[in-house]
């Protein structure tokens, strides 16, 4: 009893004299002066504390300045600040009361890089140190590096600024904050008069949001899609061509993030624009190849937008308007650390295309509509730490009634089709302790597509007299995507960084095709049936970057994704590997990656109105897989800056509908002459899969010659095809097949504030299956039908633009700039489809083409205050 | 605003309606083999190449090729023989359930497909006419198949009529493409030559036979063919679960005076009387011909039909019907029918 009384006793001295230690160590600490000397620092911390120091005063510089981030700090806090971002390792020995501090050969930089101008934190700047290592800043702007303990300097440098370099001494290296200042950026002009191979550190991946404003649409407004259209790896697109094809794929093979939430359409009425806004954008990663382990869930590429969080320094609004429509734009602060960013676009577009389609498409009162609204409020507690709330809206509406006198039966028809996204997500980005970094993501996706087609025909039918048929078909894809992501990063001591996270993803998706025996004079709501789709897509990766030398970085990653339905449930691990061997003008890089897609569009071949839907691997339906090899050169010296790349990329578990003909029409016919009712099976009973490949070379090269710009890429890209229902298996080149697309910019700078741009594109026609043999039949008719799939290519899509820009700055402070232009100058008919027109005056049938875009004015003026 | 549109208009668009300059030198021909085979008819086969849809040439027919028909169930082959225009006949006569093999040799290529007979058809076929007024108003056909659960079966109906009687060989007047469809007859002094090249006598009363009958819509002008939208011929099948469960399918066609008429190429029903009182009255007779097809005969004719449909809204964002065939290494059809004719009294 009195041993147990004594080990008791001895515990509990044990406990206080540790929660003594600890309440002293945890006490807090007050200092006058935001920097203080360390020696200063340590005989402070000696009068008021119980602790004392050890240490070799050898090892103390005498003008080392330590930064307090606060006045009151406890005296943990204290020494891990030390230990941190100071060449000295610290050690609490609360025991003896005794604060031990030795030498160590690095410390650690931390901080945020932000725009000179709006104060907006700037992801993916290039950092690099004296030991020749490199980091880029986060999503947030924030950044962590690891410096020799003499270091002297870190390099800045990010695509679009001026590169800048830091002295380290008499800087806080626990909160280094860092203004970037643009190349000259007068509002929409990008004047570039320093070398442009300025920005070979930056990551392959980083696209120039200036340079997205100089990429005009249709109607002459900054669009990010006619932008990426000018990359070697993207299709130039056609006439009337909405989405993107990367290097043969596609257009629902493209990855579309806006701050980090999915999206399924990013197009306006058949490509005029795109549904990104040029001054709601902060940043733009673009990847065709060498994905990073924490993209999947599309084959072909990742479009990774991140929205700017709007101006900490003050109120900026503006006002656009041109051929396309009404831009409004006001961003600023709210508070020190609250700050907010609207954009909005809505469509003028229509009255103007409105004409095009009744005089060249024969349809009566065509209505066409679209807009976006951006919104974004972003708070920040602390330098390190960000936490933002973003939503995007948007829609499309396409409204078409065929004239009744281009058809030789009496029929009425109404048709619709509207399509909208809308996002919602909230963020968090945090540097945690040492060397992580967490970036998460919450957020909602909802995309709703419908179409419909409502006709009543009457004719007479011999036996039957006359009949009157009444039908539309409705299509509908409605997904609603709940999103969860958080990603860490952890860099390493000294180079290097690893990363790791979650990707989930729960889909509701619904994709019907309802068919009903009415005539529909008006939009209608499409009823929800039992249709739903609830899947679950998750994935799970870890991606390490190590430098194998000083000019050969390797990056690995691994993930691993489950894919839930209701029916069954699919795995994969798919290993992303890139080697990277460089120097100060040259970089080469080798990769391969395995993707996978689990959310499939079926495009609707027939005639009559898009039917396309969004559908969910099943358990009939696999998921589709990709496995892409690539390798890249890119070399810049001075002002020339040029690469080559190749890549060969295998594709399987690819879906296509069976039956050739559209559902509307199978309707029609299946239901009047073959006595089979209303077919409504299941989609995936119309659908067949196969696999394919892609394989092609991608040259660019950019300059400046004085005055001049030149901005040019070629590519050489093939796409093909195999399904064992069509031609037999053999293969056949695919819709996207583009053998060949050429772009050259040039941007001729008549002075500062204005200048002149050239833009040409040339590009392959599209493929299609063209009716082109004629065979007699038993009775002795003709029958007509196609030889093979895709066996005749439309004529070639070129364009050759002319465009004048000027800015102006006003006497109030404000200012005005503007853009006018001409698209298509040379007034090229480039096909918007092809069709063949029998003549009865002549003995054979002519192939003739419509086109959409003639020769084209088209103006933006904007106003800034 | 309107007029700024107009301006623009005629400032800067021009027709965006264009044609293409096709080139369909190199077009790629391909053997077709068309053989139908039915229980009532020799074997017949035609044989031609194909050709672009913008060559305005005849077809080329084949003319040197080897046909050999063999009847699998009986391990018979017939050789036919060539008889012009790319036909190469036989006399023998296909039987009822036999399976068939073509064999076709054109230089080194060979090209060959299967197809069987199918069955008589069991159907009961009910006629009602109806009479207003004391004249003809209209008659309906009451049509019940009863299929074979055992097998898969495949019909196409459809109503057709053949003019009976003595008439003036006259272009204008109704009958003188009897029983032919598109190719046209010659006329001669004495009667009327049809494509088989057998003269008719304008005194004999033509024989009842399948070739006399011609489906009503032939006779329908091809614009308002066009215009109408569908013909008279349906399909069925029990692959398609047209059946119900005593594995019967039924269905009922109407045919009206004014539809009679308007199809009569304007002659009244009454107005078809004698020319010629030494002839026997001159009347038209309807028909149900019921044909069981073979399952490839069946989907060719189906995707025939289709691609015919489809024709009017194709474009380079479609893609064609793909016309079905049987035939290995080449294109066509090889198939078989049993055709059975149910007079409308």
């Amino acid at each position: 009893m009195r041993r147990g009384h004594i080990i008791i006793c001895r515990v509990v001295y044990l406990l206080l004299l540790i929660s003594a230690g600890s309440s002293l160590s945890a006490q807090s600490l007050s200092f006058s002066e935001p920097q203080i000397k360390l020696e200063s620092l340590i005989r402070i911390v000696e009068s008021t504390t119980s602790f004392s120091f050890s240490y070799n005063p050898n090892i103390l510089a005498a003008d080392q300045l330590i930064y307090l981030p606060k006045s009151e700090i406890s005296l943990d806090d204290l020494m891990d600040l030390i230990d941190q971002h100071y060449p000295y390792n610290t050690h609490i020995d609360r025991r003896l009361s005794k604060i031990i501090i030795t030498d160590d050969d690095t410390y650690r930089v931390s901080g945020a890089v932000v725009d000179s101008l709006s104060g907006e934190r700037l992801p993916q700047v290039i950092i690099r140190g004296e030991a020749n290592n490199l980091v880029a800043t986060n999503d947030q702007g924030l950044f962590h590096i690891s410096v020799p303990k003499n270091s002297r300097q870190l390099q800045l440098s990010y695509i679009g600024y001026q590169n800048k370099t830091i002295n380290l001494a008499n800087v806080n290296p626990s909160a280094l904050l860092v203004e970037l200042y643009t190349d000259n950026i007068l509002i929409d002009i990008t004047i570039k008069d320093t070398p442009i191979a300025k920005s070979y550190l930056s990551p392959k991946s980083q696209e120039d949001p200036s340079e997205v404003r100089d990429a005009y649409n249709l109607g002459g407004t900054g669009d990010l899609f006619s932008y990426l259209r000018t990359k070697p790896s993207v299709s130039i697109g056609a006439e009337g061509q909405n989405g993107l094809s990367v290097r043969g794929g596609a257009h629902d093979q493209n990855m579309l993030l806006i701050d980090n939430i999915p999206i399924y359409e990013a197009s306006h009425l058949g490509g005029l624009s795109s549904i990104f806004l040029t001054d709601a954008i902060k940043s733009i990663n673009f990847y065709d190849s060498s994905f990073p382990a924490q993209y999947d869930g599309k084959l072909s590429s990742v479009v990774d937008v991140k929205l700017k969080s709007g101006n900490t320094k003050k109120i900026q609004k503006s006002l656009s308007l041109g051929i396309e429509g009404i831009q409004a734009h006001v961003d600023g602060p709210l508070s020190e650390k609250l700050t907010f960013n609207l954009n909005g676009k809505y469509s003028l577009f229509g009255p103007v295309v409105n004409r095009l389609l009744e005089n060249n498409l024969s349809l009566v009162e065509p209505d066409l509509l679209y807009y976006d609204l951006y919104g974004k409020m972003s708070y920040t507690p602390s330098p390190s730490t960000t936490i933002s709330l973003s939503s995007y809206v948007g829609h499309d509406n396409i409204s078409l009634r065929v004239n009744p006198s281009e058809l030789n039966i009496n029929v009425q028809d109404f048709n619709n089709v509207e399509w909208g996204n809308r996002v919602h997500s909230m963020g968090i980005s945090s540097a945690l302790g040492r060397r992580f970094f967490l970036n998460a993501n919450l957020g909602y996706s909802h995309y709703n597509y419908q179409s419909q087609g409502s006709y009543r025909i009457e004719f007479p039918a011999v036996g039957q007299g006359t009949i009157v048929e009444e039908f539309a078909i409705l299509s509908k894809t409605d997904i609603r995507d709940y999103v969860f992501s958080p990603h860490l990063e952890y860099y390493k001591k000294n180079k290097g960084k690893i990363s790791f996270g979650i990707n989930a993803i729960w889909h509701q998706n619904q994709a019907q095709i309802i068919e009903e025996d009415i005539f529909y004079e008006e939009v209608q709501t499409i009823p929800i049936v039992d249709s739903l789709y609830s899947t679950i897509e998750s994935g799970i990766y870890i991606e390490d970057q190590s430098y194998l030398s000083e000019n050969l970085l390797l990056t690995t990653g691994i993930r691993a994704n489950l894919f839930l339905n209701e029916e069954n449930n699919y795995t994969s691990i798919n290993p992303r590997i890139s080697l990277s061997y460089f120097t100060d003008s040259l970089r080469i890089t080798l990769g391969y990656d395995r993707m996978n897609q689990f959310i499939h569009l079926l495009s609707n071949p027939g005639p009559g109105l898009a039917s396309d839907l969004w559908v969910p691997s099943t358990s009939v339906v696999r998921p589709q897989v990709s496995s892409s090899f690539s390798l890249s050169m890119d070399y810049r010296s001075g002002y020339h800056h040029g690469g080559v790349a190749f890549y060969y990329r295998s594709l399987s578990n690819l879906i296509e509908y069976d039956n050739p003909f559209d559902i509307i029409y199978s309707y029609v016919v299946d239901r009047d002459k073959f006595n089979i009712e209303t077919d409504n099976r299941s989609w995936e009973e119309r659908v067949s899969t196969g696999s394919g490949r892609a394989l092609g070379m991608e040259v660019y090269y950019k300059t400046q010659v004085g005055k001049m710009d030149v901005d040019m890429s070629y590519a050489y890209s093939r796409s093909f095809r195999e399904f064992d229902n069509i031609d037999d298996g053999a293969s056949f080149t695919y819709k996207f097949d583009r053998p060949h697309n050429l772009h050259i910019r040039s941007l001729y700078r008549l002075s500062k504030s204005s200048h002149v741009a050239v833009n040409f594109a040339y590009a392959s026609g599209n493929t299609f299956t063209l009716a082109n043999q004629v065979q007699m039949s038993p009775d002795g008719g003709e029958v007509v039908s196609a030889k093979s799939r895709n066996n005749e290519r439309t004529p070639f899509f070129s364009h050759l633009d002319l465009d004048y820009g000027f800015t102006k700055s006003l006497s109030n402070g404000h200012q005005i700039s503007g853009r006018l232009g001409i698209y298509n100058i040379l007034n090229r008919y480039n096909p918007y489809y092809l069709y063949i027109e029998e003549d009865p005056n002549e003995s054979v049938p002519a192939l003739k083409q419509l086109s959409l875009y003639p020769r084209f004015p088209r103006f933006h003026i904007k106003y800034q205050w | 605003m309107k007029p700024f549109y107009v301006i623009l208009s005629l400032l800067l668009f021009v027709s965006c309606e264009t044609e293409v300059d096709y080139d369909y030198s190199d077009f790629e021909r391909e053997p077709v083999v068309n053989s139908i085979l039915s229980t009532d008819s020799g074997f017949n086969v035609d044989l031609h190449w194909t050709k672009s849809v913008f060559d305005d040439a005849d077809f080329q027919h084949i003319e040197n090729a080897r046909v050999t028909m063999h009847n699998v169930s009986s391990n018979i082959y017939s050789h036919l023989s060539y008889n012009g225009d790319g036909q190469y006949v036989a006399d023998n006569k296909p039987a009822e359930g036999q399976e068939y093999v073509l064999y076709v040799d054109i230089g080194k290529e060979r090209l060959w497909a299967t197809t069987q007979i199918p069955h008589n058809l069991d159907a009961n076929v009910k006629v009602e006419t109806d009479y207003k007024d004391g004249s003809f108003s209209s008659f309906s056909i009451d049509l019940e198949i009863l299929d074979n659960p055992n097998e898969e079966n495949f019909y196409i109906y459809e109503v057709v009529k053949r003019v009976v009687g003595c008439h003036e060989a006259d272009e204008d007047k109704v009958g003188d493409n009897l029983g032919q469809s598109d190719n046209g007859s010659d006329d001669t002094e004495n009667g009327t030559v049809d494509d088989s090249g057998q003269t008719r006598d304008s005194s004999v009363i033509a024989a009842p036979g399948i070739e006399d009958y011609e489906t009503i819509e032939s006779y329908t002008n091809q614009t308002d063919f066009e215009s109408k939208n569908l013909n008279a011929t349906s399909f069925v099948s029990d692959r398609d679960s047209e059946f119900d469960d005593n594995n019967k399918f039924t269905t009922s066609i109407v045919l009206t005076k004014e539809e009679i008429e308007n199809d009569n190429d304007n002659r009244k029903i009454e107005d078809i009387i004698l020319e010629d009182d030494s002839c026997e009255e001159e009347h038209i007779e309807y028909a149900l011909k019921i044909m069981t097809v073979s399952a490839e005969l069946f989907d060719y004719l189906k995707s025939v039909d289709l691609s015919n449909q489809q024709q009017r809204v194709n474009t380079s964002n479609t893609i064609p019907v793909n016309i079905e065939s049987n035939i290995e290494n080449g294109l066509g059809i090889f198939g078989g029918v049993n055709v059975q004719i149910f007079p409308i009294q």
